[in-house]
């Protein structure tokens, strides 16, 4: 393995590491291959990238609570950075149990949810839509009914000429709010999965 | 050797090695691998973290037509390197005394003990 290599294979290792983190290691490394005598002799030396990358993971996240520390900080800058570095642990331990073997599952049983969410969404934008053109039909035929009773009973005609209007009002509503519904809940779910999914193969 | 360099111990000796003459990666490694029992890899979590807690500071030089970083002790560095040394004489001082009244009256014991 020449250097290239090396560093090539350490920055994958380190790709979940903050920019900074990463390409100071990376540079620190560059510079410590590049002094020593022999290039090779420094590259068997160091191990393999994936063990130097677990030194350099396992120190960043690890928290610094030692004696000493103590002594010499503030109390308050001291929880500051213990929660700091709860979340740097809670954060690499997600990390590590999507990159296990077990992701699979996960990923099976998290690809089972996101077609039930399409399909429950479906089924809503469906149903919705029956509704709407349900009332929307409801509506004229109560217009027309409601003529037939113009001569015979005024308040007859005024009730299902008024339940005609409002069949037509709240279909116009429905068919709107169905429109919204697959435009921006289909399409945000649609969104939100791919983007899941290229986070994910981008791995 | 059968002693383990702890953390705090690690970064005295990193410490004491800095504050002598500016130093890098490479050269720090060397100078430092063949007194205590250290693998290549450790030191640089140690030199980034006596950075992040400002006891060390980076600067780059050019050397053979790139730029080479350079670790210096901060005044906050030195301070905890007197720390950290009068920490070390103490802890050696007692270790010296358990050592010496067992070991010189009774070795069995010591090796029990120790073990």
């Amino acid at each position: 393995m020449n250097k290239e290599q090396f560093l090539k294979e350490l920055e994958y290792h380190l790709r979940h590491l903050p920019q900074t983190e990463r390409e100071d290691a990376l540079r620190y490394y560059d510079e410590y291959i590049s002094d020593a005598e022999s290039e090779p002799a420094a590259i068997a030396g160091l191990g393999t990238p994936g063990n130097v990358a677990a030194h350099i993971i396992a120190a960043w996240a690890e928290p610094v609570s030692d004696k000493q520390d103590d002594e010499h900080k503030s109390k308050k800058q001291d929880n500051g950075k213990s929660q700091q570095n709860g979340f740097r642990v809670f954060w690499i331990v997600l990390l590590a149990v999507f990159a296990s073997p077990i992701a699979l599952p996960i990923a099976l049983a998290l690809a089972a949810v996101a077609i039930a969410l399409f399909a429950v969404l479906f089924a809503v934008v469906i149903s919705i839509a029956a509704a709407a053109l349900g009332v929307i039909a409801a509506g004229p035929i109560s217009l027309i009914v409601g003529f037939a009773f113009i001569f015979t009973s005024f308040s007859t005609f005024m009730l299902y000429f008024g339940l005609g209007l409002v069949c037509v009002g709240i279909g116009l509503v429905l068919i709107k709010l169905t429109h919204l519904l697959a435009k921006y809940g289909i399409g945000g779910l649609v969104k939100m999965l791919s983007n899941a999914i290229n986070r994910r193969s981008r791995k | 050797m059968n002693f383990q360099v702890g953390s705090a111990l690690l970064d005295a000796c990193v410490l004491a090695n800095v504050s002598d003459s500016d130093v890098y990666g490479y050269s720090l490694t060397q100078s430092l691998k063949d007194v205590i029992n250290i693998s290549e890899s450790t030191l640089y979590p140690v030199l980034r973290r006596l950075q992040s807690d400002n006891l060390l500071t980076v600067y780059d030089s050019p050397f053979q037509g790139r730029n080479r970083r350079y670790y210096r002790i901060t005044d906050a560095g030195k301070q905890r390197l007197t720390d950290y040394a009068n920490d070390w004489r103490e802890f050696v001082a007692r270790v010296n005394h358990i050592l010496s009244k067992g070991g010189a009256s009774d070795e069995q014991r010591t090796i029990s003990e120790g073990a």
